[in-house]
């Protein structure tokens, strides 16, 4: 396929388009968008196939999860791209020679591989090996460094660095289409002979303003730096984050607990000079094949103990499927928070922070939505006044005091519906005398009630008015029961919606 | 004679303490004459019945659940237990559900206050499969982390129960397994097993008048109890005061035991 020309066809307005070509069809002089029409009149054996622009987009992001292990702040061009999201048509979205992009934020992270050639001839090769052909540009500006990595004149190794400070000399004979223009305002440029960035640049800005509105000069000078458009536009901080590489790969759990526990060691530093604590971490294993996986450790409160985030991964790292070998591995603290001081060994203060520990792990293993916690509302309506809510929701419990009245030990969560025997009183203050739930028969003996319980009038709801009654049975057994009366139908209906020890 | 008597009861004492610790596996070149920190039910009888003066502390208690309709009274004594372990000793119960068992009712928390416990004190950790809870309770029991670990287990057997068992006495905390009786029962190495059974109230004064339904009246037996006799007593739980107290025996009729209750 990479000595014969090809392309990828696409639909538009309901005719065939290119949508991307290889580079010997480029050299026959095939671009994308234009006509299949137009493109097999020009090379008749032109071997084509259909564009799966989901499939694109899948690979591209897998690509660019593979490429955090570069940086920890990775994004694919298309998404961060303003101007190609307002864009009409979603089939051109991967546009311009080589198709969608990736961009890394490599600030600081370059010396960690020996510098930015080293590092850009280790991303090139290491993308060639996964199957793909890729080029690669580090400028100072993230325009720049699209610019470049598509229509920069590259070396033998398909990567390009413009040096601080030269992004308006690297860029001035680049086309115009290098500076993520839509394709009408690429095509006006060239109606009056604007072909190359430096002609622009040449140009008055008020009248460039005028004529293609404020986009190509914001465009224009995000390039050449003038204007800062970073990735992240915090304030740069040394990013949490820390990789080994092995030169011999991986494979066995001992070995990835090994790792972790160096790299926690290095991050705990990292965190403490921040003076932060972690919340989330994200422990990734690149494997052999670039396929990587990943484990995810989350604590309900910041920690920075080493042996105490170890834990936290203990029973994630034993299914591992190390494929067929692991060549690097990173950790990332994704999620943090103000730690201050020195933190002293959690597990030397007691048995609050045991406890805290406890519920971090179990929370890890079984999710948090598996841990709840009681809470007591101020409410009349049964349902309200008590339930289980996981403890990552903050509530306060209301100081009730249950006096005089008494609730039951378990409820029914909804209540269930029971069939009355025979006659029911028609007097409201007596409950049935027998009724089924459950298909056992219950005869009410004793009973107390009716304790009446009406909707709030502020929440509009389907429940009538409930008359509830504290009954026990033959058997001993002690239910609370309720009839639901509906002023509408004037139905009865009634329930049982607890049990009382 | 008293003076022999005193004597007698104390050495009977220590031996079962020497016992206790051996049989608890404490290795230590001396014996200790400390007997083992207990919950204390707050009945008299009851405490005095067991061998350690209470519920001992390192160990694991069963409750079962003869029947569905015995699952309300079952959970309140589990309650009293807690309610009289979280007065006297500090932390956090964790209380593992089977969401499973749940179709007899969720744990509702106002009735935590009637029991005394305040709702900050206990956490719920609800699982699917048996298996996860006793991890849970064995990784909680080892983290030293609550006051007490209690789970709600359908299934189970001896090697399980004699890890809990086991993790229970090296921390030194209580584990409570709440259990259905109908859905299979297994050979336990827990330290008591309990059996709840809901009785018919005893209404009394106005009550009675009214026919309505007295405090809540169970049939508490211990069936297995070692180092000690399985016994079974008639408890009553004081709506009014929250805890539990030894009911009037039925002979006396319902008007004595109102006097009872009074005094």
């Amino acid at each position: 396929m990479h000595n014969k020309p090809f392309a990828l066809v696409t639909e538009r307005h309901g005719q065939a388009i290119l949508f991307a070509t290889n580079a010997i069809a480029e050299q026959e002089g095939l671009n994308p968008g234009m006509k299949l029409a137009d493109a097999r009149a020009i090379f008749p054996k032109l071997s084509v196939e259909p564009t799966q622009i989901q499939k694109d987009k899948a690979m591209l992001e897998k690509i660019r999860i593979w490429c955090s292990r570069y940086s920890p702040w990775t994004s694919s061009s298309e998404i961060q791209d303003e101007q190609e999201k307002e864009k009409k048509d979603p089939n051109l979205m991967l546009e311009g020679p080589g198709g969608g992009g990736i961009w890394i934020d490599a600030t600081g992270c370059s010396h960690l591989f020996g510098g930015e050639e080293i590092m850009l001839t280790d991303l090139v090769n290491k993308i060639d090996q996964i199957g793909f052909i890729s080029k690669a540009a580090i400028a100072e500006t993230r325009g720049a460094a699209w610019a470049l990595a598509r229509y920069g004149q590259n070396n033998q190794k398909n990567w390009t660095i413009a040096p601080l400070g030269t992004a308006r000399e690297t860029l001035a004979p680049l086309p115009t289409a290098a500076l993520r223009l839509s394709s009408t305002t690429r095509l006006n440029l060239q109606k009056v002979g604007l072909h190359t960035i430096g002609d622009l640049l040449k140009l008055p800005r008020a009248t460039l303003s005028a004529r293609y509105g404020t986009a190509l000069l914001k465009r224009l000078d995000a390039a050449i730096g003038k204007v800062s458009e970073s990735i992240s536009a915090v304030k740069y901080k040394e990013p949490l984050y820390v990789r080994i590489s092995f030169s011999e790969p991986i494979g066995n759990s001992e070995d990835f607990r090994a790792a972790l526990e160096k790299m926690l060691i290095l991050l705990c530093q990292k965190m403490e000079s921040q003076g932060v604590g972690a919340r989330r971490l994200i422990f990734t294993l690149y494997r052999v094949d670039g396929s990587i996986e990943r484990r995810l450790a989350s604590a309900t409160h910041p920690i920075r103990d080493v042996t105490t985030l170890k834990h936290l991964f203990n029973d994630r790292i034993n299914d591992i499927d190390p494929g067929f070998g692991v060549e690097e591995t990173t950790l990332f603290a994704e999620r943090t928070e103000a730690l201050g001081g020195i933190q002293a060994k959690l597990s030397d203060s007691g048995k609050s922070n045991n406890f805290t520990l406890l519920i971090d792990r179990l929370t890890n293993r079984f999710g948090n939505e598996k841990i709840l916690s009681p809470r007591i509302t101020e409410s009349h309506i049964p349902e309200r006044a008590g339930t289980l809510s996981s403890i990552t929701e903050k509530h306060r419990n209301t100081d009730i005091k249950y006096k005089n009245i008494i609730r039951p030990v378990r409820l029914l969560y909804p209540p269930e519906e029971v069939e009355t025997i025979g006659l029911v009183s028609k007097l409201l203050v007596e409950p049935p005398s027998v009724f089924r739930w459950r298909k056992v028969l219950h005869k009410i003996t004793l009973s107390q009630g009716p304790e009446r319980i009406s909707p709030e009038w502020w929440r509009l709801g389907k429940t009538g008015t409930r008359d509830y009654f504290q009954v026990e049975d033959s058997r001993g057994q002690r239910l609370w029961i309720f009839r639901e009366t509906n002023q509408g139908s004037k139905t009865t209906r009634w329930y049982v919606h607890g049990l009382f020890s | 004679m008293i003076n022999n008597r005193t004597n007698c009861r104390s050495a009977i004492s220590d031996l079962r303490a020497r016992i206790g610790q051996i049989e608890r596996g404490k290795k230590s070149t001396k014996l200790e004459f400390i007997s083992p920190s207990v919950i204390r039910t707050g009945i008299t009888e009851l405490d005095s019945h067991l061998p350690d003066g209470g519920l001992t502390l390192g160990a694991l208690h069963e409750i079962t659940i003869p029947t569905p309709a015995d699952t309300a009274a079952a959970t309140s004594f589990c309650m009293s237990l807690l309610s009289s372990l979280l007065q006297t000793r500090k932390g956090i119960a964790l209380w593992c559900q089977n969401s499973d068992m749940l179709d007899t009712g969720e744990i509702y928390p106002p009735c935590l206050i009637q029991h005394g416990i305040a709702p900050d004190r206990l956490i719920f950790l609800r699982l699917k499969r048996d298996d996860d809870i006793l991890w849970a309770m064995e990784e909680a029991l080892h983290s030293h982390g609550p006051a007490c670990v209690l789970g709600e287990i359908a299934h189970t057997n001896l090697t399980k129960t004699r890890r809990l068992q086991t993790a229970a006495n090296e921390a030194d905390l209580p584990a409570i397994i709440l259990h259905p009786g109908w859905q299979g029962t297994w050979n336990s190495a827990a330290a008591t097993r309990w059996r709840i059974k809901t009785n018919q109230s005893r209404p009394y004064g106005l009550a009675k008048t009214l026919n309505e339904p007295g405090n809540p009246l169970w049939q508490v037996e211990l069936y297995r109890c070692r180092r000690g006799a399985p016994g079974i007593w008639k408890m009553e739980f004081q709506n009014e005061k929250g805890n539990l107290s030894l009911a009037a025996p039925a002979s006396n009729g319902p008007d004595n035991s109102c006097s009872t209750d009074i005094a």
